[in-house]
């Protein structure tokens, strides 16, 4: 009997993962723990060891492949079973009935050939799914069955035909192209587009002149630290002293609910698309304590080992664009359902005019989007002041 | 064009009102499409009913009732010998294709659908006539082809005699021939031959092929054809008839098989080893109709010919000659042609022989799955063999399961034996749902009862 390996729960009430990556292909001898698969859930991605040391007869999924939770994706040639399976005793056939069972002749049962067995041909379901799946445009041959034996089943069909398939399809004009989104990219597009539509966002930008903090972060303490790191301190110290940008708005009950902890996003830009990883309680870290984490976000982004909760329970945001390219200003969209965002701009030399004199200054463009439910411009411009005055002072950041 | 001649237009022009044209009408009227249909024949019914099945199935059920009232004898019952009326019995039969055809002519006048005898033939891509009677013109948006099949004749025999039936004379002969030659190996030929033979001739019955049913899988087939051997004078596989000779004292017949040549006479013959797609007539090629090798018309899975416009459904299209199948995708062609998107996609097709045994099977045989390679594990548990007849105790079809090795999905099922013909619904139906061994060994079964086998198979997969 070859052996099923199935998605396994990945915790956090994850339903479904993407197949992004296959790391092994159908006959690969493969030892335990060695990677399998890589799975994009809602914005993490991870690759699944395998939890055998055998041969791969059958692979069940492809790239780009939306799974559940206990769907089969691959089949050893071997026989792992449990030993709480092999428990279960085999009954012999019954000595009364004149009965015969018998494996047919030819090659299809050795275990290594399993991956050529193909039952019938045609996947099963019942006539009343396969009937929904014309009418919803999927193809049954395609889709993963979770029912016993393979069988394709309803939520099977509606599922598959909620992702579509690429395909070219002509608009009036011209030929286009249509392309299922990533996981990670679906659940970027549900967020903005909540954000965008329940929030009344107000934008508003100005300039921190960081030439000083500029000298300062190149050798401190013997370390070279990122603006970003000192902005993050700045902020934290800012949201302490005005609460409502570390607040949320309750719509439901029209209150407004304060954290009592502060909990920065950081909006960083990798492969699979915009992520935000949190670090926790930065009111309480030092600056280099700060930069730890900050670099430590930075590897675990880079290398996709964020885990889902790497990405929640933030109280407020800074994206930094800046350090994606040369833009100045943007209206960042606050990350739902905090109140505010901060974005940062890149760093340049700029004529500046300091004491009537124009001097090349370093010049950090700051651009902050708030909700306007609960906070109001004169708030906003407090708080942008208290920002950017811990930063062109930076002896204040302590 | 004759002046003064018009033509009509219309949606939907079925041709042919068999049972495949008949529900291909019905559906398409339900969905509110204007149809009529074109017959030939001045009723509905087609082949199915006017010229074959259920002729033959009535004479089949005689064939049940004698050997049922000879098995009594085991209870102690006992009949005399029956006396069988044949004119009675054509008379009977006659009167159920009645009232058949006048239930589909009242569910079709309720419908709206018109119904318009003659013969029809395309002029074009969307034109029709009806050539006999005061020809009529059509130009329709849609078109079903449902003309069914015709039995050929043998070879090597004069073209007309009364003595050398197809299966449309087959069952109207008026009384019992001493000896008779049957020509063809297939359901209709073994059915045929087995009715004969209970009624009393002496029954020859001859198949190109290496055995009889050559379709179906061997086990099933052998208990039938030891029964066979008891019953008919002979059974010549591997044969063929070179040629028929029509003489004073019978029909004079050659065979040639490997051994030899061989001549013998009978008092009839019936010849059923061959039939053809009814397209003649047509003209298809005028309306752009592609026809496959064996000239029957090519259709894709939503019965849909060469030319968008036209649909072709059941004998028509090719074998297996089944009723239900022609339904099926007459219903499939309405709902297309009314804008649906079904497709013919059955999985398992169940085929019955009506014989005493009687052998049924639905979705792969055993020979199937290994000449194409399918991976498969089979199963098989004998009924008890006795005879249905008095009714009593646990007998059942001989069973036998094919399934995945993988996912134990079933495959395919084969029956020999009493309860067959009734047993491979539950079969189909299971296939179709795409069941594994253990949906049907977790079904409780009637006792006692035909399907004892059915579900004894089923938990031996499961074990
Ligand atoms: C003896 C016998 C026993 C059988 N037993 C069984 C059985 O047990 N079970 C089973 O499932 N099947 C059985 N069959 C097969 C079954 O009868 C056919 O599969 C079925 O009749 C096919 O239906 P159809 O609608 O395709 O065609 P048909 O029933 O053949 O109907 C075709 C109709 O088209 C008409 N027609 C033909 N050409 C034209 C034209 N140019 N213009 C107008 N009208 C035209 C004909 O008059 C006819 O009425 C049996 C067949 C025979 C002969």
């Amino acid at each position: 009997m070859p052996t099923d390996f199935r998605l396994p729960d990945l915790g956090e009430g994850v339903t479904e993962g993407q197949v992004v990556r296959l790391l092994v292909a159908e006959g690969d001898q493969v030892t335990e723990d060695q990677p399998l698969l890589e799975v994009e859930t809602d914005k993490v991605s991870v690759e699944i060891p395998s939890p055998h040391t055998g041969v791969v007869a059958k692979l069940h999924v492809v790239e780009k492949q939306v799974i559940n939770v206990g769907a089969v994706m691959v089949t050893f040639a071997e026989d792992f079973s449990t030993p709480a399976a092999a428990v279960e005793p085999k009954p012999k056939a019954a000595a009364t009935a004149p009965a015969a069972a018998r494996s047919a002749d030819g090659p299809a049962d050795t275990g290594v050939t399993v991956a050529r067995t193909v039952a019938g041909r045609t996947k099963p379901a019942s006539p009343a799914v396969r009937k929904l799946a014309r009418q919803l445009g999927a193809d049954l041959q395609t889709i993963e069955g979770s029912g016993p034996g393979g069988r394709v089943l309803r939520q099977d069909v509606e599922r598959a035909a909620a992702a579509p398939s690429p395909q070219a399809v002509p608009d009036q004009w011209g030929p286009t192209r249509r392309e299922p989104m990533t996981r990670a990219r679906r659940t970027i597009a549900q967020v903005m587009a909540r954000s965008a539509s329940t929030i009344p966002h107000v934008t508003d930008t100005d300039d921190a002149d960081v030439t000083d903090l500029d000298r300062l972060r190149r050798e401190y303490h013997g370390r070279k630290l990122t603006i970003l790191t000192f902005v993050v301190r700045a902020t934290a110290m800012a949201l302490q002293e005005h609460p409502l940008f570390n607040a949320r708005f309750d719509a439901e009950t029209g209150d407004i609910i304060y954290h009592e902890y502060i909990s920065i996003a950081i909006g960083v830009h990798t492969e699979r698309g915009l992520i935000a990883p949190v670090i926790r309680n930065v009111d309480t870290l030092t600056i280099p304590q700060i930069a730890d984490e900050l670099e430590a976000l930075a590897e675990k982004a880079r290398r996709a080992t964020l885990a889902v909760n790497d990405t929640r329970g933030g109280t407020f945001t800074i994206s930094n664009a800046g350090a994606m390219g040369g833009s100045r200003y943007s209206t960042p969209i606050i990350n739902h359902p905090q109140s505010a965002v901060l974005s940062l701009g890149r760093t340049r030399l700029q004529p500046w005019v300091v004491k009537g004199k124009i001097v090349p200054r370093s010049i950090l463009p700051l651009s902050l989007s708030f909700d306007h439910r609960l906070i109001d411009g004169a708030n906003e411009v407090v708080f942008m002041q208290a920002i950017i005055g811990l930063l062109q002072d930076p002896a204040e950041l302590g | 064009m004759v002046v003064g001649e018009f033509t009509r237009e219309v949606d939907t022009v079925v041709i042919g009102g068999g049972p495949g044209g008949c529900s291909a009408a019905l559906r398409a009227a339900e969905l509110g499409v204007e149809t009529v249909i074109v017959d030939r024949l001045d009723t509905l019914g087609g082949n199915a009913l006017h010229h074959g099945c259920i002729g033959l199935k009535t004479m089949l059920r005689v064939v049940e009732v004698i050997r049922v009232a000879d098995a009594a004898s085991a209870l102690g019952v006992k009949f005399t010998r029956p006396s069988i009326d044949v004119a009675h019995l054509h008379r009977a039969a006659g009167e159920r294709i009645e009232r058949q055809a006048a239930e589909l002519d009242r569910l079709c006048r309720e419908r709206s659908i018109e119904v318009i005898p003659g013969a029809a033939r395309f002029e074009g891509p969307r034109q029709l006539v009806i050539a006999d009677g005061p020809t009529r013109r059509f130009h329709f948006r849609k078109a079903v082809i449902a003309t069914g099949a015709r039995p050929l004749p043998p070879p090597g025999g004069p073209s007309k005699s009364p003595r050398i039936l197809d299966w449309r004379g087959a069952l109207e002969l008026k009384e019992i021939p001493k000896t008779m030659l049957v020509i063809g190996g297939g359901p209709v030929g073994v059915e045929l031959a087995s009715v004969y033979a209970a009624l009393g001739s002496e029954v020859t019955l001859v198949t190109q092929e290496e055995r009889i049913l050559a379709a179906a899988d061997p086990d099933l087939v052998r208990p039938l054809a030891a029964r066979l051997d008891e019953l008919l004078a002979e059974v010549r596989p591997a044969s063929c008839v070179t040629g028929l000779n029509e003489k004073a004292e019978g029909v004079e017949v050659r065979f040639q098989n490997d051994g030899g040549t061989a001549r013998r006479v009978f008092d009839r013959v019936l010849a059923v080893a061959g039939s053809k797609a009814n397209t003649d007539g047509l003209d298809t090629a005028k309306a752009r109709i592609e026809l496959n090798e064996n000239g029957a018309i090519r259709v894709d899975q939503q019965q849909q010919t060469s030319n968008p416009r036209v649909y072709a459904i059941g004998d028509v299209t090719g074998e297996p000659y089944l009723v239900e199948k022609a339904r099926h995708q007459g219903r499939v062609a309405a709902e297309v042609i009314a804008g649906g998107d079904s497709v013919f996609d059955a999985r398992a097709l169940p085929r019955v022989v009506f014989t005493d045994p009687p052998i049924a099977w639905c979705g792969i045989t055993e020979q199937e799955a290994r000449n194409v390679g399918i991976g498969h594990l089979v199963t098989t548990v004998c009924g008890d063999g006795s005879p249905s007849g008095a009714g009593m105790g646990s007998s059942g079809p001989m069973t036998k399961l094919i399934v995945d090795p993988e996912t134990k999905r079933l495959l395919g099922v084969g029956l020999a034996g009493p309860g067959a013909a009734q047993l491979i619904a539950v079969a189909a139906l299971a296939l179709e749902m795409g069941a594994v061994a253990e949906d049907l060994a977790g079904t409780v079964l009637p006792y006692p009862a035909m399907s004892e086998p059915l579900g004894e198979a089923a938990r031996q997969v499961d074990r």
